[in-house]
């Protein structure tokens, strides 16, 4: 096992250099270069070999670590997680734990949670004696010492080791963690809650048959959990909500309804609670706290609270109430549709108005989901005027939101009706001064175009998508010039020439086409139209405008012209040969003369494709 | 652990290190600052039980101060400065913020040289400008207030420096040497002419919890970034105390403010703050100098001069100053120096005396 | 919202990018030839397109880069001819996300001609990539992109406001601030747009009453602390007439009579310069005869300023596009990286 090629190759020469190596690299000034050090980590270990690694490597590493600055101990400690083979293996990887456990008490939270990580890893390879031997006794001294980052650590650690240990280990293990829940920092009852979910989850998976239940300990998790709804910090308090989560779905699972009634108690405590954070947890855990209870009296019962967080004083209880309403109403819906509309859509109404914009951004993104809840009918006369009015928003997200989740509506009250609503609005946004505001318009046109149909179209923004090409900013110009490829798929070739091509062509005849941004607009979007036109039209209807601007005097439209070209050829090659030939080709050749370096680049680089597809 | 009251004591170090680069590069003379500083890293560390936490303090400490801490736990200053100081924005806002307070003060007790005058500064954290005006002027008394921990760290650091101890004329010897010893403490110091009072600010309520104050002495209030981090109420319930229980007095109040809310530099200021978990609650609602002139008359004061830093920066300094200041070092945002100038402010005003400032007020 | 008060350290994932970037890019297995034009194209566009989603590339990668430059700048005149249509760009400050942003709104190049008038690194937090990503480009399209110096563009400022450290923090030593630094001195110092607009980052000088005068500079050095070539890149226009002292500690300050005065002589519509915060991102002064253009917005992400370019069509009509900042995903979201305030 020690006879690895690295021993064997360095044990000849400079024996003593790679620590000596380390060493000077750690002494310097520059924490980067530490940094840098500390990352090759694992080439010094493979250079030593296993048991210098263990002998010198650790030991060194232990004095010297908790000394340095946190970048360089987080790289360590991340370093260390891979280090169980460099050691010789599982046998030897109770050897990385001092040196972690030395780093888990950094108070630092990124190094801490790094260590905590390693050590978590290395649990992987260590036996469940070695576990009980080693891992254990790290994990209670953690918790014992009198710091509070330390104990911190720990909360972190009992994952790896509570169902690989004998069950009065695991009893005391727990005890240990209800310790930690009741701690006198407040940081530790915080880390030790966020942990309590997984634990659960881990408990729940493993305990969860009859004959194993008892080890689930479900006294002992009961009581953690009372504990925290009762924690006289909300910082504290409020992480309950997830671990209430974690206990509903174990009972789900194990089917067991009998605490349902006092534990939904216990969540009305929590949505009640004089502070806004535990008001806010239950808020943005709501639906999931519905579904898991898992029964539809109590989703009935929690609409008023739904209702009164939809009202509460503070704008982030509001803001993540408006996140779940489509979730919950959903639940809702399935057992009593009237109370959807008859008690929540009217505060929906008045959240719309809200006086934060965030929490009007924050309905704006969810608000159209409620749409496939009310059906047809209930939206057209209830969400519809709220849409509209979120639409007229000054806030521009608000309206960005709105925009962006149509397509629900669409599929609910089809897009004539949405569209003779909302058009007013959508067309007001289209010049919207955010022009994120407009591309955000843009993107939706092709779906509105698909259901509205060529007349409708046509007559309601027609006009619109044209205007779009000439806006002064390009991610906008860029945008309408896909979208009218997105809108010739839908409508066809005709239309594409009458509506399209014609008014396109007819911009070289006025004022605006002496403009270099124009022309290269209307380049751009005839090389876009060339995929989804048929040959002939290409020929006779694009190329002509195409090829006049081969002579324009801004080489950067020469150059577009070349790269243009290449998909005229494309698209000819198979039904009129002579064309790339006699017309295509010379005009790259010409262009292969330019003066300018780049039109001579990209036109090279047309020719030699086409002549590949010639000889194809 | 971080409460909020810890984070804005946090900002004081802020405060020490912008000093200490303006000092650094020859912005502001202050042979009290080193020697002070000294003192604050090593009874910071004392002031941690854990050995742990006093290594990570240890490294920000070192990091707040360029890399100028060294192991043993003193500032370490040699001729050769560190590259990386605090930038010449940061740099002309701390000399302009220091230098125009020094120029009021300094013009206050001029005029009150014979008698016997007193300056509170609320806040004080560990400033070092009450030693400088201890020292020029013997008629004064100088109360500081400020946290408990802030206190007791500061107390200290001047029991072990002989210059500061002799500045305030101390005679307290015992210096504990345990964190232990040193957390029980007292955290008060009291001279016959200089008084560290350990005391929340906003749990102000009589005179008594100020038993070195003489109401009836002519007085200067000093609130130097203190106010902005209490809530509104707090905050205003402060100035007001000083303003009812004092016969007469000037206030000499620096705050930044979140400006026109059409430009959202104070929202982002917010923002970035937030980040550190600093919280100024009325940054927004005393906006702009008026709102402050308004917000301090309706409390009491009369006005005599309502400033920001940006005016007083091009009206209160002269000419020849500017020119040898500017040879320091190449500023070159100055556009930017003037907009974070704008967004602080410089308020003079005061009660039951006809004292007026010299220099000229924005409004 | 953020319901965890626990205060994060610095990002020290970022020291590695480096290194990671280049881990990820097969670049560094290729053999470049700077002499053989595909190679070198090829190379460019990879390393274009790592650049472009704000990698930086590896210190030989940068040695590379920096190399092929010298070849294309060395060349350019102190007065580079510049044909319109070009859009005019001011100060980007390591910024590169609203680097970013710029070409969403101007256009891609080399579709779009731009010309950028200096202050490409400090302050911002990405001046490595800034710079590199901007350089490339000059190397690949050097007819469609035009970069001049600026007065950051240099060894002393950069190591007081951020370049420096950058580098050391991002490549553990200061050789790529070392070779960066030495291509700056190549960089043309002004540009002539279709003999009509003169751009240059700071402003005039007393030395130079005409465009040859600057024509006769010897470009290729350090900036120098005061003559003709510091004050092109200090220099700011004033309200107050004739020539004054800077309070910049170097360049000048000139009126209206003195811009009057150069762009008759010189027969030119207008000076376009950058060097100021501007809060609109633009703005005029002396009637219209000089420009300031600043593309910074959120300067220092600080100073909640908007940011603007200016394009130039062919027939020599400006029009000015303003915008805010790019949606920067947590950025800054470390404690080192919050910007200073007077607390």
């Amino acid at each position: 096992m020690e006879s690895s090629n690295q021993d064997v190759l360095n044990s000849s020469s400079e024996e003593l250099y790679p620590i000596a190596l380390l060493m000077d690299e750690l002494r310097h000034d520059d924490v980067a270069s530490r940094v840098q050090a500390m990352k090759r980590l694992d080439t010094i270990a493979i250079a030593l070999g296993q048991e210098r690694t263990r002998k010198e490597l650790i030991p060194f590493l232990e004095d010297v670590i908790p000394e340095d600055e946190d970048e360089v101990i987080a790289i360590a400690a991340e370093e260390l997680g891979k280090f169980v083979p460099y050691v010789g293996g599982a046998e030897h990887a109770s050897l990385l734990m001092p040196v972690l456990e030395k780093i888990a008490a950094c108070e630092e939270p990124i190094v801490r949670d790094k260590a905590v990580e390693s050590l978590n890893t290395i649990s992987d390879s260590l036996t469940d004696s070695q576990i009980e031997q080693d891992f254990v006794p790290l994990l209670q001294r953690l918790a014992k010492e009198r710091w509070f980052s330390l104990h911190i650590a720990a909360t972190g650690l009992f994952r790896s080791a509570i169902t690989r240990v004998p069950s009065e280990i695991r009893l005391e293990l727990l005890k240990l963690y209800g310790e930690l829940i009741q701690d006198d920092s407040p940081m530790v009852r915080k880390a030790s809650a966020t942990h309590l979910p997984e634990l659960i989850d881990i408990l729940a998976q493993h305990f969860s048959t009859p004959d194993r239940i008892n080890e689930f300990h479900w006294d002992l998790v009961t009581s953690m959990y009372e504990s925290l709804v009762n924690d006289n910090q909300d910082s504290v308090k409020f992480l309950s909500v997830d671990v209430l989560i974690s206990i509903l779905l174990f009972l789900r699972h194990i089917k067991e309804t009998s605490h349902s009634e006092d534990l939904f108690k216990s969540l009305i405590t929590l949505a009640n609670d004089p502070s806004w954070r535990v008001r806010y947890m239950v808020a943005d855990r709501f639906e999931r706290l519905a579904v898991n209870f898992n029964d539809e009296q109590f989703t009935l019962k929690l609409v008023p609270n739904a209702i009164s967080l939809m009202k509460d004083n503070e704008a982030e209880v509001r803001k993540a109430i408006a996140k779940q309403l489509p979730g919950f109403c959903k639940l809702v819906g399935e057992s009593d549709p009237s109370l959807v509309l008859n008690d929540i859509v009217p505060v929906v109404s008045q959240l719309s108005m809200d006086e934060s914009e965030t929490v009007r951004s924050a309905l704006a993104s969810e608000v159209t989901g409620l749409a496939p809840i009310l059906g047809k009918e209930a939206t057209i006369q209830h969400l519809l005027p709220i849409f509209v009015e979120m639409l007229k928003d000054e806030f521009s997200e608000v309206r960005l939101n709105i925009i962006s989740n149509l397509q629900l509506v669409n599929e609910v009250i089809g897009i004539q009706l949405l569209s003779e609503s909302l058009l007013p609005a959508i067309t007001a946004l289209a010049n919207d001064k955010l022009w994120r505001v407009r591309l955000a318009i843009i993107e939706q046109i092709p779906l509105l175009a698909k259901q509205l149909g060529v007349a409708f179209f046509d007559e309601a923004l027609g006009q619109l998508c044209m205007e779009w090409l000439w806006d002064p900013v390009y991610s906008i110009r860029e945008a309408a010039v896909v979208n009218l490829q997105s809108l010739t798929k839908f409508f066809g070739e005709e239309w594409c020439k009458v509506e399209l091509i014609k008014r396109i062509q007819f911009k070289k005849e006025t004022k605006d086409f002496e403009n270099f941004i124009c022309r290269i607009t209307c380049l751009f979007a005839f090389t876009k139209l060339i995929p989804v036109v048929t040959p002939e039209t290409v020929a006779t209807e694009l190329y002509p405008l195409i090829n006049d601007l081969r002579n324009d005097h801004v080489p950067n439209i020469r150059f577009n012209v070349a790269k243009s070209l290449l998909n005229v050829a494309q698209k000819l090659i198979g039904t009129d040969r002579n064309f790339v030939t006699e017309k295509i080709k010379p005009t790259l050749e010409s262009l292969c003369n330019d003066e300018d370096t780049d039109v001579k680049y990209f036109a090279e680089k047309s020719l030699h494709s086409v002549d590949e597809l010639l000889e194809k | 652990m971080f409460s909020q009251d810890q984070i804005t004591r946090s900002t004081d170090y802020d405060a020490l290190s912008c000093r200490l680069s303006c000092h650094l590069k020859g912005y502001l003379i202050d042979k009290y600052l080193e020697k002070e500083i000294s003192g604050i890293i090593r009874f910071k560390l004392l002031s941690i039980e854990s050995e742990f936490k006093r290594l990570s303090v240890k490294r920000q400490l070192s990091k707040q101060f360029f890399g100028l801490v060294d192991p043993k736990g003193g500032l370490k200053v040699s001729s050769r400065l560190p590259v990386v100081l605090k930038s010449p924005v940061i740099n002309r806002g701390t000399w302009i913020r220091t230098r125009s307070i020094d120029l009021v003060i300094d013009q206050w007790l001029g005029e009150n040289a014979t008698s016997k005058v007193q300056l509170v500064i609320l806040g004080s954290g560990n400033d070092t400008r009450g030693f400088r005006l201890l020292e020029k002027h013997p008629n004064l008394s100088l109360i500081e207030i400020d946290f408990e921990e802030t206190c007791r760290i500061k107390k200290y650091s001047i029991l072990n420096e002989i210059a500061l101890k002799t500045v305030v004329d101390a005679k307290e010897n015992q210096i504990p040497d345990t964190h232990e010893a040193f957390i029980n403490s007292s955290a008060s110091l009291s001279t016959p002419r200089y008084h560290l009072i350990p005391l929340d600010l906003r749990q102000l309520s009589s005179v008594s919890q100020l038993p070195s104050l003489d109401p009836a002495l002519p007085t200067l209030v000093l609130t130097e970034c203190c106010v902005c981090y209490m809530e509104d109420n707090e905050s205003n319930r402060v100035l007001q105390f000083f303003r009812e229980n004092l016969q007469s007095g000037v206030l000499v109040m620096y705050d930044p403010i979140g400006g026109d809310s059409s430009a959202n530099y104070g929202q982002i200021m917010l923002q970035n703050l937030s980040m550190r978990g600093i919280q100024m609650p009325s940054l927004l609602k005393y906006s702009t100098i008026e709102k402050q002139h308004d917000r301090l008359r309706e409390l009491g004061f009369s006005l005599t001069n309502v400033s920001d830093l940006s005016f007083v920066y091009t009206h209160w300094i002269d000419q020849p100053e500017l020119v040898s200041i500017n040879r320091l070092e190449l500023l070159d945002e100055l556009e930017e120096l003037s907009l974070i100038n704008k967004h602080y402010c410089l308020l003079v005003s005061s009660w039951g005396t006809s004292w007026r400032l010299a220099f000229p007020s924005q409004i | 919202m953020d319901l965890d008060s626990d205060i994060q350290m610095e990002d020290a994932v970022e020291q590695t990018q480096a290194e990671q970037a280049e881990k990820a890019s097969i670049l560094s297995q290729v053999p470049i030839s700077i002499t053989d034009p595909t190679t070198q194209r090829d190379t460019l566009d990879g390393w274009i397109e790592q650049l472009s989603q704000c990698k930086p590339l590896s210190e030989n990668s940068v040695k590379q880069l920096c190399a092929m430059a010298i070849e294309v700048v060395k060349d350019e005149q102190n007065v580079q001819p510049v044909q319109v249509p070009v859009t005019i760009c001011g100060d980007i400050h390591g910024q590169f996300h609203d680097l970013m942003e710029l070409f969403k709104i101007g256009g891609p190049c080399p579709d779009t001609n731009y010309l950028f008038m200096g202050d490409y690194v400090d302050r911002g937090y990405y001046s490595v990539e800034t710079v590199s990503y901007l350089v490339a480009m000059k190397i690949r399209y050097p007819r469609r992109i035009t970069i001049l110096r600026g007065n950051h563009e240099s060894r002393q400022i950069t190591q007081v406001y951020g370049f420096y450290d950058e580098c050391f923090r991002k490549y553990g030593s200061a050789n790529v601030w070392k070779i960066f630094t030495d291509l700056f001195d190549y960089f043309p110092i002004t540009a002539l747009v279709e003999n009509s607009i003169f751009c240059l980052h700071g402003g005039l000088s007393p030395m130079i009453e005409t465009i040859d005068q600057v024509r006769e500079l010897n470009r290729i050095q350090e900036v120098p602390h005061e003559g003709p070539m510091c004050d092109l890149l200090w220099s700011d226009p004033d309200d107050r007439g004739g020539w004054g002292i800077s309070p910049r500690g170097a360049g000048f300050t000139f009126g209206q009579d003195i811009s009057e005065q150069f762009n008759h002589t010189n027969g030119l519509s207008l000076v376009a310069r950058a060097h100021q915060l501007v809060m609109e991102g633009y703005s005029w002064s002396h009637q219209d005869l000089v420009v300031t253009i600043f593309s910074a917005p959120n300067y220092c992400y600080r100073c909640g300023n908007q940011a603007a370019i200016m394009e130039v069509d062919e027939n020599h009509n400006r029009n000015f596009l303003q915008y805010d900042p790019s949606v920067r995903p947590g950025e800054p979201t470390v404690t080192r990286k919050t910007p200073d305030y007077f607390l």
